[in-house]
C-alpha cells in the first residue's frame, strides 16, 4: 500500500494505492465548524445535491447515469466528529479492469456533476426536487422516536449538559427545516463549497499521475484555506452528584443510557488507554458488563459500553426490565470500581490488545476504513497504524487503573418500560 | 477435493465432503489479512415437529428452540466460554438463528487454526443443565421484547401472520414469553442430536489461509468426527396453502410515527424444476428491479406525489413458495400499495431496461465479491437456497431475455397477497 499526498492550496489530495480491491473508492470530505442552526440546511444540502443535477435533473435520470456506468455507488452521509460536522460524498465503483475503458474518468465525471452543477435555476434548486427531498427529511427527522435505544442515548446527551456540541441531534431539527427554501439552500451552498474544509481520498488499484490528472481536472474549488479545526472537544466538569432522569414511554423494556464523564485525558490515554479500559470493560463479549451482568445475572440481553475520545466520553447502554434498574445501576457501578481498585487480570489486558491489533490489521481490508484511518492522521494527528500497533502495547496495568479513576457516572436517562400494547 | 471457479469474479471455491458427511466449502483470498467463517447447521426457526433420535413419532417442541439453542451452544463443561477462548486470539465471534438455519461465526485475522479447531469442537460439545437453561431464560425474553419495542417488527410479525396460515414463520425466531419459559433441556437435545450432525451441517471458510492446513484441522478435530449419529431426518411436513391468510389488515401500533406498509406476494415454486429455481428468482428480481427499482418510472411517481419516503424490496425462498416483500414508509399508504399494484399491471417493460438491470446486477456480484464476509455469506445464501453453489452465475443473467421476463411475469398472482398497514396509535 502507497501514500501520497498532494496539497493543492483549496484542498488536499490523498491518494492511496492497493491491488486488494475490485473496486475504486473516492470520498470528498467537507468539513466544518458544527453550528446547531446549520445542521438541517446541512444535511439538506447533501440530500439535495445527491437527488439530482443539472445535467440528470430528475431522480430517475440521474440513477438511470448510475446504472449505465456499471452501478457506481454514491452514499452521501452527514456526521459530527467532535467540533465539527463533515459531510462526505463517498462513491465506489469497479476498476475498468472489470467494465470497459473509460469508466474511470465518467464516473468521477458524474461526482463532478453531483458536486459542481447543482439542479439549480435562476438562483434556486429545483422546486419538484426540493419538495421532495425536503419530505425525505422531515420524514427522517420525526423518524428518530421509532427508535427508542437511539432516542434514549439522544435523550441522555441534552440531558447531560445541551450546550455542548454532543447534544446537538444529528438528524437535523423541524423549526430549522421549515425555514429552508430552495433559494437560501442555493446561497447555502455557495457558502458551503467555498468556506468548507476539503479533503479527496482515492484507494484502489490506481495511477498516480492518471488519477491527480483527473481530479485536477474536475474538481476545481478555487478559495484557498488555511485552516484546520482540531475536533477535541474541551473538558467539561462533571455534576457532583450524578443526575438520574426517568422518562415514561410506552414500551416493554426500559432503555437506559449512562453518560460518563471523562476529564483531562492525556494523548496516550485518548487514542490507547480509553480503548483498552473500554474493551475490558464493556465493548465485547468477553467484557466485564457481558460476563458478570448480563451472564451472571441474567438481567438483560445487551449491555456495552462505548469510548467517544473526541467528546470525553464514555457511554454505557442496556435494555432492562424496569423493575432491576437499582440492581443493574449498581452491577455497573461495582464493575467499573473494580478497575479502579485493580480487580482484573494481565490477561484481560492482553485480550483487549490483541483485540485492538485485529481491529487494525482488518481495518486494512475495507477501502472506507483505510481511507477513515488516514483522515484521522491527517485531521488530529492520530499515529500511524504502524506506530499504534507498537503503542498500544504500551499500556499498563497502571496507566488503565489511573485512567479509570478520571471517568465520573454524570447523567443515568431511563426511558419507557412502562408497558405497550 | 474439487475446485470451482466462479467466472467472471476471478474466485476460486474448493468443495470436500468429509466421511463423517459433513460438507466444507474453502473460498481463499489473496492479498488479504482477515478470515471469515461460518458454520451452519440446516435447522432455524421454521422447524417444531420432527422425529427424535431413537424416537417412532413426532415431537412437536416449542416455538424459538433453535434460537434458545444457538445462545446455550455458548455454555461448555470445560467453564472456559467460547467468548473467552477467542478473545485470547483478538478474534470475534458470534452466533445466529433464521428460519432456514443457524450459524456460527468467527472472524479474525491469527491464528486461524486454532479458532477453527475451538469453533468446531465447541459446536459439537453441548452441555446442557436444568439450572443453566433456567438462567438463560430471561436473557432471551429481553431479546424479544428489545425487538419487540421496535415497532418495525410488530409489523413484520403482523405480516407473517397474514402470509401463513399454518407455517412455524408465524411465530418470531425467538418465540414468544410463554414457549421460551416452557423449553426444557430435554428439548434442546433432542433438536441438537438430530440436527447437529455432521451430514446436516456446513462448513465455509473465507479469506487469509492455507488450504491443506485447515483441511488438515478439520480432519483432525476429535469432537466433530466423535458424533457418531448419521440419521435421517424426519421433519413434520406443513400443509401450507398456496393463498394467503388474510389479504388486508390495518393496525394501529404505539410508538410508530410514519405510517408502513408492508405487502407480500406469495408464489408457489412447487411447479419449477431445481436446476431452473436460480434462473426463476433471477427473472423475479430483475422484474421487480425494473417495475420498483431506484431508476424505475413507479419510485419517481411515488416520490413526486411525496406519498412515499423508504421502499425496500426483499426476496425469500420458504419451502415451496418464494415470497417478494416491499416494505414501505408512507403518508398514504393505501395509496402507494394501490400504486404497487397498478404499476405491476400496467408498466411498459423494454429490452433496454432489462439490459442495463442486468447489467447492474452483474456489477453487484462483482462489487460484492470483494469484500471476504460477502463473498462467504453470498455462497452460503445460493448453497442453503439452490443445495449448491452456482459458478455461472454471469452467464445465466446474460441468458435471461425479455421473454422469460413476460413468461415469469404473465405467471404471477398479484393478487395472492397480503397487505399490512400500520397508523400510528394516538394515547
Amino acid at each position: 500500500m502507497k501514500y501520497v499526498k498532494k496539497e493543492f492550496g483549496s484542498y488536499n489530495l490523498h491518494m492511496i494505492h492497493t491491488d486488494k480491491f475490485k473496486t475504486i473508492t473516492i470520498e470528498i470530505i467537507f468539513q466544518n465548524k458544527i453550528e446547531k442552526k446549520k445542521i438541517t440546511i446541512t444535511n439538506f444540502l447533501a440530500s439535495m445535491l445527491s437527488y439530482s443535477t443539472k445535467k440528470f435533473p430528475t431522480k430517475n435520470s440521474l440513477m438511470l447515469q448510475m446504472q449505465d456506468l456499471y452501478s457506481v455507488k454514491l452514499f452521501p452521509s452527514c456526521y459530527r466528529i467532535g467540533k465539527c460536522y463533515n459531510v462526505d460524498f463517498n462513491m465506489c465503483f469497479l476498476n475498468e479492469k472489470y467494465t470497459e475503458i473509460g469508466m474511470y474518468e465518467k464516473s468521477l465525471e458524474l461526482l463532478k456533476n453531483i458536486i459542481f452543477d447543482p439542479n439549480v435555476n435562476f438562483d434556486s434548486f429545483d422546486e419538484t426536487s426540493f419538495n421532495i427531498v425536503k419530505n425525505d427529511e422531515k420524514s427522517q427527522i420525526e423518524r428518530i422516536k421509532e427508535d427508542p435505544r437511539k432516542y434514549s442515548i439522544i435523550r441522555m446527551l441534552q440531558s447531560l449538559n445541551e450546550k455542548e456540541v454532543f447534544s446537538y441531534s444529528e438528524y437535523g431539527y423541524i423549526n430549522d427545516l421549515e425555514k429552508i427554501t430552495p433559494n437560501n439552500l442555493y446561497q447555502f451552498y455557495k457558502e458551503f463549497i467555498n468556506n468548507s474544509v476539503i479533503d479527496i481520498f482515492i484507494v484502489g488499484n490506481i495511477d498516480f499521475k492518471e488519477t491527480e490528472n483527473l481530479i485536477k481536472d474536475k474538481f476545481k474549488f478555487r478559495i484557498f484555506k488555511k485552516y484546520k479545526i482540531n475536533p477535541v472537544l474541551n473538558n467539561i466538569i462533571a455534576r457532583k452528584k450524578t443526575q438520574i432522569i426517568f422518562e415514561k414511554e410506552k414500551t416493554l423494556q426500559s432503555k437506559l443510557s449512562i453518560g460518563c464523564v471523562i476529564n483531562n485525558m492525556t494523548k496516550f490515554e485518548r487514542e490507547y488507554v480509553l480503548n483498552i479500559y473500554n474493551l475490558i470493560l464493556g465493548a465485547t463479549a468477553d467484557s466485564k458488563f457481558f460476563k458478570n451482568i448480563r451472564e451472571k445475572y441474567s438481567i438483560c440481553y445487551y449491555i456495552s459500553s462505548i469510548g467517544n475520545k473526541l467528546d470525553n466520553l464514555l457511554i454505557i447502554t442496556s435494555g432492562i426490565n424496569k423493575e432491576n434498574f437499582d440492581k443493574t445501576f449498581s452491577l455497573i457501578k461495582k464493575e467499573m470500581n473494580d478497575i479502579q481498585n485493580g480487580i482484573f487480570t494481565d490477561e484481560e489486558i492482553e485480550n483487549a490488545k490483541k483485540y485492538y491489533l485485529s481491529l487494525l490489521e482488518e481495518a486494512l481490508d475495507n477501502p472506507n476504513q483505510i481511507i477513515s484511518s488516514y483522515y484521522a492522521m491527517d485531521l488530529w494527528e492520530v499515529d500511524s497504524l504502524e506506530k499504534r500497533k507498537v503503542e498500544i502495547n504500551k499500556v499498563t496495568r497502571e496507566d488503565v487503573i489511573n485512567f479509570s479513576k478520571k471517568i465520573y457516572i454524570d447523567t443515568v436517562f431511563l426511558l419507557g418500560g412502562d408497558n405497550s400494547d | 477435493m474439487i475446485s470451482k471457479e466462479l467466472k467472471g469474479l476471478e474466485q476460486k471455491v474448493y468443495i470436500e465432503k468429509l466421511n463423517n458427511g459433513l460438507t466444507v466449502y474453502l473460498i481463499p483470498f489473496k492479498n488479504r489479512k482477515n478470515y471469515y467463517i461460518e458454520y451452519i447447521t440446516k435447522f432455524g426457526a421454521a422447524v417444531n415437529k420432527f422425529i427424535p433420535i431413537g424416537k417412532k413419532s413426532f415431537k412437536k417442541v416449542p416455538y424459538g428452540i433453535a434460537h434458545f439453542l444457538e445462545h446455550k451452544m455458548f455454555e461448555q463443561k470445560t467453564g472456559e466460554t467460547p467468548f473467552e477462548f477467542f478473545s485470547k486470539y483478538g478474534s470475534d465471534a458470534n452466533a445466529a438463528t433464521g428460519y432456514k438455519v443457524t450459524s456460527y461465526t468467527v472472524e479474525g485475522t491469527n491464528d486461524i487454526e486454532k479458532n477453527l479447531d475451538y469453533l468446531l469442537t465447541y459446536v459439537n460439545s453441548p452441555y446442557f443443565t436444568n439450572e443453566n437453561v433456567d438462567k438463560e431464560k430471561n436473557i432471551i425474553i429481553e431479546e424479544i421484547n428489545m425487538y419487540n419495542d421496535e415497532p418495525e417488527g410488530k409489523i413484520y410479525r403482523e405480516s407473517s401472520k397474514a402470509i401463513f396460515k399454518y407455517h412455524p414463520m408465524r411465530v418470531d425466531i425467538g418465540g414468544t414469553e410463554e414457549s421460551v419459559n416452557s423449553i426444557t433441556k430435554e428439548d434442546l437435545y433432542d433438536c441438537y442430536n438430530l440436527f447437529y450432525q455432521p451430514n446436516n451441517m456446513l462448513l465455509f471458510i473465507g479469506g487469509n489461509f492455507d488450504i491443506d492446513s485447515v483441511i488438515n484441522v478439520i480432519k483432525s478435530n476429535k469432537d466433530l468426527n466423535k458424533n457418531k449419529f448419521n440419521q435421517q431426518i424426519k421433519i413434520k411436513n406443513i400443509n401450507e396453502p398456496l393463498n394467503v391468510n388474510i389479504p388486508y389488515r390495518k393496525l394501529k401500533i404505539s410508538g410508530l410515527i410514519i405510517p408502513k406498509l408492508i405487502l407480500t406476494l406469495k408464489l408457489s415454486i412447487k411447479e419449477i424444476p431445481k436446476n431452473k429455481l436460480y434462473n426463476y428468482v433471477l427473472a423475479v428480481t430483475l422484474l421487480t428491479n425494473i417495475l420498483y427499482g431506484s431508476s424505475s418510472r413507479f419510485r419517481e411517481e411515488a416520490l413526486k406525489l411525496g406519498i412515499m419516503s423508504f421502499f425496500t424490496i426483499s426476496k425469500a425462498i420458504i419451502d415451496d413458495f418464494l415470497l417478494v416483500e416491499f416494505a414501505a414508509e408512507s403518508k398514504e399508504p393505501e395509496k402507494l400499495a394501490a400504486m404497487v399494484k397498478e404499476y405491476f399491471l400496467n408498466q411498459t417493460i423494454e429490452d433496454l431496461d432489462l439490459e442495463r438491470n442486468k447489467k447492474s446486477y452483474i456489477a453487484g456480484l462483482v462489487l460484492s465479491s470483494d469484500r471476504v464476509v460477502s463473498t462467504v455469506s453470498n455462497l452460503v445464501d445460493t448453497v442453503i437456497d439452490y443445495g449448491d453453489i452456482i459458478p455461472n452465475k454471469m452467464d445465466i443473467i446474460k441468458s435471461i431475455n425479455l421473454k422469460y421476463i413476460f413468461y415469469v411475469k404473465d405467471k404471477i398472482n398479484i393478487d395472492n397477497s397480503s397487505l399490512i398497514i400500520a397508523y400510528p396509535k394516538n394515547n
